[in-house]
């Protein structure tokens, strides 16, 4: 046995991320990590990286108790995580990469150069891999990347090789590629943790299987054991539980429709239309175009083509402004980023889309903006001290109520709503539902992009199912099953 | 309803933290410390006399200070100055009304203005660089045009408006300055024009993202600095009574410098007018007792660089100090 993992537990505030899990890697093997998002598998991963420490249970490695306090202890140990965004430097070359932090000196106290790009050399020949040691990173493909980064965990002499997502958004040249790469890890006596959602490279792949399923252990076999139904049935077989409001709201007329948008590599031939008080979800991988369309839809990049219907009218969205005017809004997924200024108040960013309606002749009215936010504060419940309070003092879940909040300002109709509850506390993610149980009663209609099955299945009238910029199907959530969304997801049938 | 007070109570404290305290702490120092040193400091003309020393730089940077909240930077204003006082000194030249020729020469600066703002936006290059290019480029102009002659004729009112005083004490140009900054301080603090700019500083995406026209405003911030370019330039050509190609020259950092020292964050977003109202007579007092103390240009020079400094690193110095407290 190369690790093995017994009766973890983590929790946060009061959150099981994992219960009693077991998890045992064979010597010379490739396991898959599996499970929905939200299951547990990044938890176990950092874990493992020394990121998080387990609140109990015990972490033996080639059969001797070990403790990994941090990430160096983990690396160390022998552990390396190749992550789905790669901390890398482009400007450098691959070399450069490999050795960064662990350079070879000669005697004189110089740098190596020669020797180290004679064993990176090595290291991609070992590999059959096709890159030269001095290109550099920028100029290099996203597999490639990958490469690298396997070849830096194995100048760390790495033999258990965690993998997060390799394939996301590689073609399928590039991802045969990369499966030799992982034979040839394998034949070199690595072990490899496996995480992905596609079931099929995952069967072809992997030689052991591990699923997760709200931070507990479902099912861990060998892969010939096994098949794509009944690991989708794993994975995806829970009840849809009742933390979700379901609205008994009655849907009514067409409101908003979207006919034949296109956008070159990156969505084609999408149609869909949304009716009034429906919540519409959107599911598929990262990468199946679902953000791209909404930025579209919201003015932020141009359509190649397509129109856009709002009761049943045509409108031209030329930039943000425009959808918002219309009574089109939308939350991005990317919150610090695109949803909020950290450094202004709350007040300040609650009234942010609506400052030329709280003025007159662009004098501000304090008033106004204090009523407005106390409005919102009393129907959202936003925990804040102070108006002038800067919003990055706020924890994530106040925070997203904050960029909630604004949009609401502007008396929306339809809602677009991206990830609305990625990286919030449970606690806050049932107010955020429960939240747009409330709205569409009120009349407004929300799309909703998110990669939790429950969420989409808990929350949703209809669903919208993409892969790779291109809509599979849209089900009726009372007719169908997580199997067939994840099935189609996933590029199946 | 639930009361949410708008800010915590007032603690005397937290004065002590406030950027522009601290300017007004080092303002009055030099005041002292000045009058102590020469005899000549506190007389009312010199006093008022030497806001000549300041006043056009301080001018553009009521609109630089705009340009960097955004998270901009302008590099071509003094370049600006030489474009459009050459056209004042040329369309004088040719005769035009004096009203044509001030029309014409703010048109000058308004375009140059607007030509870096164009360029920014649309192929979405970062300002440093473009005005980096515009500043050798308006600069360069400017050469070419008068290579080594010079304009010594300008319109009486021109004269008149650099030179001159309303009732015989204000300087027409501080005048200018002085109501200008109230203008300013109100659009930046009190209208949604301003707290527009701030968002643009503080995220330019989540401003974006929030529907704001971020590229209109940037190009309009940086047409604005033309502008006023165009009118510091006729406000210092008429007080030297004569155009060479170089006139400004360096004037660009010296105007960066008094926004900066003013607490107007070099990436964007925080700021205020009062604090860079504060640092130009900062600066203005800093030279002007230097000179009466017969210091060489270096010397003002180096206790420039010492100031800004300063009064850049005590707030950070303070927080971490109270920080460690904690």
């Amino acid at each position: 046995m190369k690790l093995e993992l017994k009766n973890i537990s983590k929790n946060f505030h009061g959150v099981k991320a994992l219960q009693n899990v077991d998890f045992q890697l064979q010597e010379n093997s490739i396991h898959a990590l599996l499970g929905e998002n939200g299951a547990g598998k990044s938890t176990l991963v950092k874990i493992l990286c020394g990121v998080y420490q387990p609140d109990s249970g015990i972490i033996n490695l080639n059969n001797k108790q070990q403790s990994i306090p941090d990430p160096s202890a983990s690396l160390s140990l022998g552990i390396s995580a190749i992550h789905q965004e790669s901390v890398m430097f482009d400007e450098l070359s691959v070399t450069e990469n490999v050795f960064i932090g662990n350079h070879i000196t000669k005697s004189n106290g110089l740098v190596d150069w020669g020797l180290m790009q004679d064993k990176t050399n090595q290291l991609l020949k070992d590999l059959e891999a096709n890159i030269e040691p001095n290109e550099k990173i920028k100029d290099l493909s996203i597999a490639q990347r990958h490469i690298v980064q396997i070849s830096r965990s194995l100048i760390h002499d790495a033999d258990i090789v965690i993998m997060d997502e390799p394939t996301a958004s590689l073609s399928q040249k590039e991802i045969n590629e990369l499966y030799t790469i992982i034979r040839n890890l394998k034949k070199q006596n690595k072990s490899i943790i496996f995480i992905s959602h596609k079931l099929d490279e995952v069967i072809e792949v992997c030689d052991e299987f591990t699923v997760l399923r709200d931070g507990e252990l479902i099912k861990s076999d060998s892969i010939q054991n096994t098949n794509k139904d009944q690991l989708i049935t794993y994975m995806a077989g829970r009840e849809v539980n009742q933390i979700f409001p379901k609205n008994n709201v009655t849907i009514e007329n067409e409101i908003f429709e979207v006919r034949n948008l296109f956008k070159k590599t990156q969505f084609k031939d999408i149609n869909f239309n949304l009716r009034k008080k429906e919540i519409l979800g959107f599911y598929g991988l990262v990468g199946s175009g679902r953000t791209e369309i909404m930025k579209s839809i919201f003015g932020i990049t141009k359509l190649d083509e397509g129109e856009i219907l709002f009761k049943d009218q045509k409108i031209l969205i030329r930039k943000p402004s425009d959808a918002i005017d219309q009574g089109i809004v939308y939350l991005s997924e990317e919150r610090q980023q695109l949803g909020m200024t950290g450094l202004m108040s709350v007040k300040d960013n609650i009234n942010m889309a609506v400052m030329d309606r709280n003025s007159n002749f662009y004098v501000m009215n304090t008033l106004k903006e204090i009523k407005n936010s106390s409005a919102m504060q009393e129907k959202l419940n936003i925990k804040v001290s102070y108006w002038s309070q800067l919003t990055q003092s706020l924890s994530g879940g106040n925070q997203q109520k904050t960029v909630i909040a604004k949009w609401l300002s502007t008396k929306p109709e339809v809602l677009i709503l991206d990830e609305p509850t990625k990286g919030i506390d449970v606690r806050s993610k049932s107010a955020v539902h429960e939240f747009m149980g409330e709205l569409v009663e009120e009349g407004m209609s929300i799309m909703m992009i998110s990669s939790e099955l429950p969420e989409i299945l808990g929350m949703c009238d209809r669903v919208v199912v993409m892969y790779k910029g291109l809509i599979k199907d849209i089900l009726n959530v009372k007719e169908t099953s997580s199997e067939q969304i994840v099935k189609l997801a996933s590029g199946e049938s | 309803m639930s009361l949410i007070p708008d800010k915590p109570p007032f603690k005397l404290l937290d004065i002590l933290y406030k950027k522009e305290f601290i300017l007004f702490v080092v303002l009055v120092s030099i005041l002292i410390i000045n009058s102590n040193i020469s005899p000549y400091f506190l007389d009312l003309y010199n006093l008022i006399d030497s806001t000549f020393l300041f006043s056009e730089k301080a001018i553009i940077a009521l609109t630089m200070t705009f340009v960097i909240i955004a998270r901009q930077i302008d590099l071509s204003v003094a370049s600006i100055i030489a474009v459009s006082s050459v056209v004042l000194g040329y369309t004088t030249s040719l005769g035009y009304d004096t009203w044509l020729v001030l029309l014409l020469t703010l048109l000058s600066g308004t375009l140059c203005g607007a030509f870096n703002g164009a360029i920014i936006t649309k192929f979405a290059i970062p300002s440093i660089i473009v005005t980096i290019g515009t500043m050798s480029l308006f600069r360069g102009l400017a050469y070419s045009f008068l290579e080594d002659s010079y304009y010594n004729k300008f319109p009486k009112l021109v004269g008149k408006l650099g030179g001159g005083y309303l009732y015989g004490y204000i300087p027409y140009a501080f005048l200018t300055f002085i109501l200008l900054a109230f203008v300013f301080a109100f659009i930046l603090h009190k209208t949604s024009i301003g707290k527009k700019i701030y968002s643009i500083g503080n995220n330019p995406d989540a401003a974006l993202y929030t529907g704001i026209a971020v590229d209109k405003y940037t190009f309009v911030l940086f047409t604005l600095n033309g502008l006023f370019s165009a009118i510091a330039a006729i406000f210092l050509s008429g007080r030297l009574s004569s155009v060479r190609p170089n006139i400004a020259f360096g004037w660009e950092l010296e105007i960066i410098t008094m926004v900066v020292l003013g607490g107007v964050y070099i990436y964007g977003g925080s700021g205020s007018i009062l604090g860079v109202v504060i640092s130009i007579f900062i600066l203005g007092m800093l030279s002007f007792g230097l000179g009466l103390l017969n210091v060489p240009g270096v010397g003002i020079i180096i206790f420039t660089g010492l100031l800004l400094i300063l009064s850049i690193g005590f707030p950070s110095f303070v927080r971490t100090l109270r920080r460690k407290n904690e």
